[in-house]
């Protein structure tokens, strides 16, 4: 179900009550092409927007994998992907941990700022948000003494959100992701110390200031270590995941598959370490239903079997290519039509509503 | 043709019993392959090497330290009136060694095919091995020739030409002046090298191709199995550079259990110039073409990036794959075998014939 099946039901009522062959009818028809193919690019960019935000995303954790240069230097380690997904509230994108000194730095990505005060604002909330969640971030790595926070953008946002986080006082560092000099460097001012690790606003460990003050260099370049994350576009997961059944039930000789494969495929890819079991499920289970809704799975029995004996099967015959292509269209093709004829039902009725508002 | 008889050899006891009659042994063709193997295992135990060729329904004996293989049919068709036999020895290190006196056509589709299995890949010598084998071998005696090469380029090949770059050719040059030819025609068409036909007097006559695979035509064949182990060294660094690679879960000491980490050790590759988006277009095109594909791609033009994640849809196993200018970064994801990461590289080298695999720098 999306948020657009009111509007698309009132499209179809609507057309269903104007006359045949009628100005009007083909007024609506008319909308609905427009706003379908509006919809179309609007969803495409969303992909872009999200591989773009996976890009920085995979760049600022790569200097904290074992054996990095920041990670061996300081001992600040990546531990996971969105570590509070499922909470009910907003969570971080990257985790980040010192045994050590117990410190944790959650790390908000964002592969670009359009209004950085609306930006902000939200950091701050997310931010109050995760603190009260603390003890969740406990059962991840043990007590931690101190939480940190940072944003993390390109360059030239990064002078921006520098600006408006220091303006407001917001408690959090700003990290800025050099992808073509492969930098990741800790924005501060000159004169920054004692009080601003106090404010959140620069690290507590000063040797990981230094080093990310001076821009710590990738050694690596671009390494895309997560192909998605738990939040990803359903169109970037899904494409994953269904390439990735269709070969292993090519190399098993199976024609369907069942939740559990799923399972499977989603705990053996590595970015989704140190997810729970729970997690895992929750997350095959909407690749489940999201493929079943756009049409790319189909399952075999009746809907009162539970979901974890259903046997399912990708509904089209194809190539890999095919499949990557079918994946994405399916899911445009469904959202867009949804979106164009809810939209298109709204336009009408405000230029109906202009042209005889007056009677 | 050399009839082997049915008795118990070692690799050496083989070799030796065909040098000994290396006047009938014309045509003889060493395949040289890289496999995960280090046995052969049952014909019935799944994922074995001998379940690979068993699944094609070849007969297997095994005759001490060589396996004879009969294959009554190959992919297209039936052979049962005239089964095409190999003998193979397999390394501890994997490499997969197949002999054959069959004809040539047939023999090379039928392992072709055993070939497009995953954990199997040819010895791949790339253009710099190629060039290295060739100048070891003209420099081995003076009266060492090159008498013939077929030379290939990929319209996609970043290497230069000064005419008419944007063409598929191959070129096929026969003459005593072929190792000159070789040079010039690199220059003026672009080609790279991919099979070349040696005549060294007093020693041996043979052909070589870049698939590592070895054709005897007379002379001594100690020589040519000489020659087989400076391929198999040459091939050894794009191996090794590949097994070095590494996307594995650790459990660090910091970490008491609680939590795993990561450690990441992708193979980056050195281009010999920087790329343009268009350049990058054409990479993508050039892997596509041979039949990896790419999705979830995201591209910055200006200075030219990119991040993808690659299929190879012939072994069906994932990489993840990163392009910044003059570098490119690949990152095998869970499944990725390393006869799926040669292909790649393979492919990458038709496209920079000159790439150098760079150890991963330091901080």
């Amino acid at each position: 179900m999306s948020k657009f099946d009111d509007g698309a039901a009132s499209y179809d009522s609507l057309l269903r009550s104007l006359p045949k062959d009628g100005e009007e009818k083909k007024r609506l028809e008319k909308l609905f092409t427009q706003r379908r193919d509006e919809s179309k690019g609007v969803i495409r960019n969303s992909i872009a927007h999200d591989i773009s935000h996976l890009e920085i995303t995979n760049f600022s954790v790569e200097p904290f994998q074992v054996g990095s240069y920041l990670q061996s230097q300081t001992g600040y380690i990546f531990v996971r992907f969105e570590p509070l997904m499922g909470t009910g509230i907003k969570t971080f994108d990257v985790m980040i941990h010192n045994q050590d000194s117990r410190c944790t730095i959650l790390v908000e990505e964002k592969s670009s700022v359009a209004e950085v005060g609306r930006e902000a604002a939200d950091l701050v909330k997310k931010i109050d948000a995760n603190e009260s969640k603390k003890d969740e971030l406990e059962k991840l790595v043990g007590e931690i003494s101190r939480l940190e926070f940072a944003v993390c953008t390109p360059p030239a946002d990064s002078d921006k959100i520098f600006a408006e986080i220091r303006s407001r006082g917001v408690k959090s560092c700003v990290w800025s992701a050099d992808l073509w000099t492969r930098k990741l460097l800790l924005r501060r001012m000159p004169d920054d110390g004692a009080k601003e690790v106090k404010l959140g606003q620069l690290h507590g460990d000063a040797e990981l200031n230094s080093l990310m003050s001076a821009g710590a260099r990738s050694a690596k370049g671009p390494v895309r270590l997560a192909p998605y994350l738990p939040s990803s576009h359903p169109v970037v997961i899904l494409q994953d995941v269904t390439l990735h059944l269709a070969v292993e039930m090519e190399r098993e000789g199976k024609s369907d598959f069942k939740l559990a494969d799923v399972r499977t495929l989603l705990q053996r890819e590595k970015a989704m370490m140190n997810m729970s079991d729970d997690e895992i499920l929750k997350l095959a289970l909407r690749v489940l239903s999201e493929g079943e809704l756009i049409g790319i799975y189909e399952a075999e029995v009746g809907e009162s079997v539970e979901v974890a004996r259903k046997t399912y099967r990708i509904t089209k015959k194809t190539t890999l290519p095919g499949l990557e292509r079918f994946v994405e269209s399916q899911y445009i093709d469904l959202r867009a039509e949804k979106r164009g004829k809810a939209k298109a039902a709204e336009d009408y009725m405000r230029e109906r509503g202009a042209k005889y508002g007056s009677l | 043709m050399l009839k082997i008889p049915n008795r118990d050899f070692t690799l050496k006891g083989f070799r030796d019993f065909l040098i000994e009659r290396e006047s009938h042994a014309k045509d003889l063709k060493v395949y040289n392959l890289w496999t995960k193997f280090d046995q052969w295992g049952a014909r019935d135990e799944p994922y074995s090497l001998a379940a690979k060729f068993a699944a094609r329904q070849f007969n297997l004996t095994l005759h001490g330290e060589i396996m004879e293989i009969t294959a009554f049919r190959g992919p297209e068709e039936e052979y049962d009136d005239n089964p095409v036999k190999y003998y193979a020895h397999l390394y501890e290190n994997g490499i997969l060694q197949v002999y054959t006196f069959a004809e040539s056509k047939q023999a090379d589709k039928i392992l072709a095919d055993v070939v497009g299995e995953s954990g199997i890949y040819y010895l791949w010598l790339g253009p710099p091995s190629i060039d290295k084998l060739r100048k070891i071998i003209l420099s081995s005696r003076p009266s060492a020739r090159l008498m013939i090469f077929a030379g290939k380029r990929s319209r996609f090949s970043a290497l230069p030409s000064n005419i008419r770059p944007n063409h598929n050719r191959t070129i096929n040059y026969i003459g005593s002046d072929a190792d000159e030819a070789l040079e010039e025609l690199r220059s003026a068409y672009g080609v790279i090298p991919i099979a070349l036909r040696f005549q060294v007097s007093g020693s041996v006559d043979f052909w070589v191709d870049s698939h590592g695979t070895f054709t005897f035509l007379s002379g001594k064949l100690a020589h040519l199995f000489d020659f087989v182990e400076t391929a198999i060294e040459l091939a050894r660094e794009a191996k090794r550079a590949v097994e070095n690679t590494k996307l594995e879960k650790v459990s660090t000491p910091q970490s008491q259990g609680k939590y795993s980490s990561l450690r990441v050790v992708p193979l980056q590759v050195n281009l010999t110039k920087e790329l343009s988006a268009k350049e990058g277009d054409v990479l993508v095109e050039q892997l596509t073409n041979n039949n990896f594909m790419v999705y979830n791609k995201t591209v910055t033009h200006g200075s030219f990036r990119m991040e993808a994640t690659v299929v190879d849809t012939k072994k069906k196993t994932f990489f993840s794959l990163g392009v910044l200018q003059d570098r490119i970064v690949i990152l095998p994801r869970d499944e990725t075998q390393f006869d799926s990461f040669l292909r790649l590289i393979s492919t990458l080298e038709e496209f920079d014939p000159d790439l150098s695999f760079a150890p991963m720098e330091g901080p």
